[in-house]
């Protein structure tokens, strides 16, 4: 073992100090690997968390939904609506609508208008300070949100709206799962009819209805399409929540695929790399073998390197791999990717087998790279005894490319092309 | 009766053909040819680094036609020095470095190789260049380093495959003078493969090829 530890430090160390350019291509191709192995999963697992848990949060525990037309629909709809048997709780959806806050106005607010006598009972509001809404002029605030602009209980703030600017007093922070988590928390809370001020309008979008115990859905909805104007859709809010697990479906498969393949291109490349760079000390191999070393100690020592900078190169993968989903986490936001979501920022966590299974496969893969050729290059005869003034690479490929055409061009011009033996010095 | 057949292509290729050849020890013997005539297969078939299609070798009376690879290996460690044309000097390392690399992979310790790595590289006039990478050398050094890192096993044979042919004649001259100082001084076998005639001159014995077969010696 000396020896192939002798054999390394002398050999494969220095050869990789000498050929900084190459040595360096060869570990960025096991970090851009196993950076890929850690942040592609996550980013396809985050997304699909982030997608799932939005969806939980805006629909809450609604049974049915009546929907409208794009400018939305009189107010009128939602006194009938509490008047069908069998209706426990009607209100009207959040009006979810985009605002700025003064003196920040850059990054904007989710706006929830909502009927605080109703809502709480389809949706999760924890409130981590303060009380819930009792008249206009008062919104709940994400404490996040809060915390990260200095923002606190009682203190009155601006909101910048399509249709000008209006003053509110915060009189709750909201915090944990439910609607807190909206928008990464970035969210304000207030009475329906301050959000149909500050929209302009006062038609509603949607009506989200919970029905008594035992009640069936279909005789509901029956009842509720008989009385409701035409133009008015009802619907199982199942249907909805079917719909957004239905894109969810699609989104895991398509993430799975994404990653199937970023892994794929990753494990190549992780081989591949390591493996170019074994191949292209083939000369190197043939001295060594000339001069004893037999093949188990090559493979040691291709073995060795190999795992010494799969370590290398894994570790600082990894680094990158986590720098990579951090990033992803801060930057991007669902409205981009899958704008039938209500807004909400992915938060970004690694899977605590996936920096294992990186690490398996930036020292494995390398180390599988280093073994497999090396035993294949033994000088075992005169045409492949070793000699170190082979013509580069490139100029084989060209060669070998060049060939078609070589032939082509002797039987035009005539040429009958011979099959000479070899000669051979 | 030697023979090795190797097919390139659709045409079967007879590097050596019915070839028996006997070499004695401590002597000088120069293997001559034309270019094909099957005078490096034949080197290469001793060295072990090739294999006889048929036949018998014997060589410090052990038939090494039957010896595994790992065996050859060892034998080409211990008792096998070789010398190429092109020199075959590990371009990562220096002087001393390469001649002490034999040594390293038998297993010896790091400043006992070099100690007698700088001896030999001192008996082939090469004192003041150990430091030197084979890049910072003129070919007739190269090619005495090459020479130093043969002897440093002290093994008994020297296989030599054209030593002179990437050089000028006056250094060629230098290397030749060297490696039959080595079998009149230190008793070696060295077997020195060349097509130049001045080079067969200082050998003991020419054994000349042609075909792949035995013409004279």
């Amino acid at each position: 073992m000396r020896a192939t530890l002798t054999l390394f430090l002398l050999t494969s160390l220095r050869h990789s100090a000498r050929h900084k350019l190459r040595t360096l291509l060869t570990l960025l191709g096991i970090v851009a690997g196993v950076a890929t192995f850690i942040f592609a999963p996550t980013l396809a697992a985050s997304i699909a968390r982030s997608v799932q848990e939005s969806g939980e949060d805006l629909a809450g525990r609604a049974d049915l939904e009546i929907r409208g037309p794009t400018e939305g629909f009189h107010p009128r709809a939602l006194s009938i609506a509490r008047t069908v048997p069998g209706v426990a709780v009607a209100v009207a959806a959040p009006l979810v609508q985009a605002v700025g806050v003064l003196p920040d106005r850059s990054e904007p607010l989710v706006v929830m208008g909502i009927d605080p006598k109703f809502d709480q009972a389809i949706r999760a509001y924890n409130l981590a300070q303060g009380r819930f809404l009792n008249r206009l002029g008062e919104v709940l605030l994400g404490q996040s949100y809060a915390a990260e602009r200095g923002l606190h209980l009682n203190q009155r703030i601006t909101v910048i709206a399509p249709t000008g600017s209006f003053d509110f007093k915060i009189v709750g922070l909201l915090a944990g799962s439910g609607v807190a988590r909206l928008n990464n928390g970035d969210v304000l809370v207030m009475l329906y009819k301050d959000a149909q001020t500050l929209r302009g309008n006062i038609n509603l979008a949607t009506i989200a209805l919970t029905l008594q115990p035992a009640q069936d859905p279909n005789a509901v909805i029956a009842q509720l399409r008989a009385a409701l104007p035409a133009s008015l859709t009802v619907d199982l809010a199942q249907a909805k929540r079917g719909a957004l697990s239905d894109i969810q479906t699609m989104l895991n498969f398509v993430m799975g695929f994404a990653s199937f393949m970023i892994l794929s291109v990753g494990s190549t490349l992780v081989y591949n790399t390591m493996a170019v760079a074994v191949a292209q000390r083939r000369a190197e191999i043939g001295v060594l073998r000339a001069l004893g070393v037999t093949q188990r100690r090559v493979r040691q020592m291709f073995v060795i390197e190999a795992g010494f900078f799969g370590l290398l190169g894994s570790l600082v993968g990894m680094l990158c791999g986590y720098a990579l989903v951090q990033s992803a986490g801060q930057s991007l936001n669902l409205s981009v990717m899958f704008k039938a979501a209500p807004h909400g920022k992915i938060i970004a966590e690694v899977p605590a087998w996936l920096p294992c299974v990186a690490l398996l496969a930036g020292v494995g893969l390398p180390m599988l790279a280093g073994y497999l050729p090396a035993p294949t290059w033994r000088p075992s005869s005169p045409s492949a005894s070793p000699r170190l003034n082979r013509p580069p690479a490139i100029l084989i490929c060209a060669r070998w490319m060049w060939r078609p055409f070589a032939r082509k061009a002797d039987v035009s011009s005539g040429t009958k092309a011979t099959n000479k033996p070899p000669t051979r010095a | 009766m030697l023979a090795r057949f190797t097919t390139q292509g659709h045409t079967e290729v007879r590097a050596l053909n019915g070839l028996t050849v006997n070499i004695p020890a401590r002597q000088f013997v120069a293997v001559m040819g034309a270019s094909g005539s099957g005078k490096s297969t034949l080197l290469y078939i001793v060295a072990g680094l090739a294999r006889p299609s048929s036949g018998e070798i014997q060589l410090f009376d052990q038939a090494i036609h039957t010896m595994s690879d790992d065996q050859l290996t060892q034998l080409r460690r211990t008792r096998i020095g070789l010398i190429f044309q092109s020199f075959n000097l590990l371009p990562t390392l220096s002087a001393l470095e390469n001649v002490a690399l034999p040594l390293l992979i038998n297993g010896a310790r790091l400043s006992a190789a070099r100690a007698k790595a700088k001896t030999l590289l001192a008996l082939v006039g090469l004192s003041d260049r150990l430091a030197h990478r084979p890049d910072e050398l003129s070919g007739g050094q190269q090619q005495r380093v090459a020479i130093a890192r043969a002897l440093i096993n002290e093994a008994p044979l020297l296989l030599a495959d054209e030593p002179t042919g990437n050089l000028d004649s006056h250094t060629g001259e230098e290397i030749l003078q060297l490696l039959h100082a080595l079998v009149a001084d230190q008793q070696r076998t060295i077997v020195m493969v060349t097509h130049d005639l001045r080079a067969a001159g200082y050998a003991d014995q020419v054994i000349e090829l042609k075909d792949g077969q035995v013409v004279t010696g």
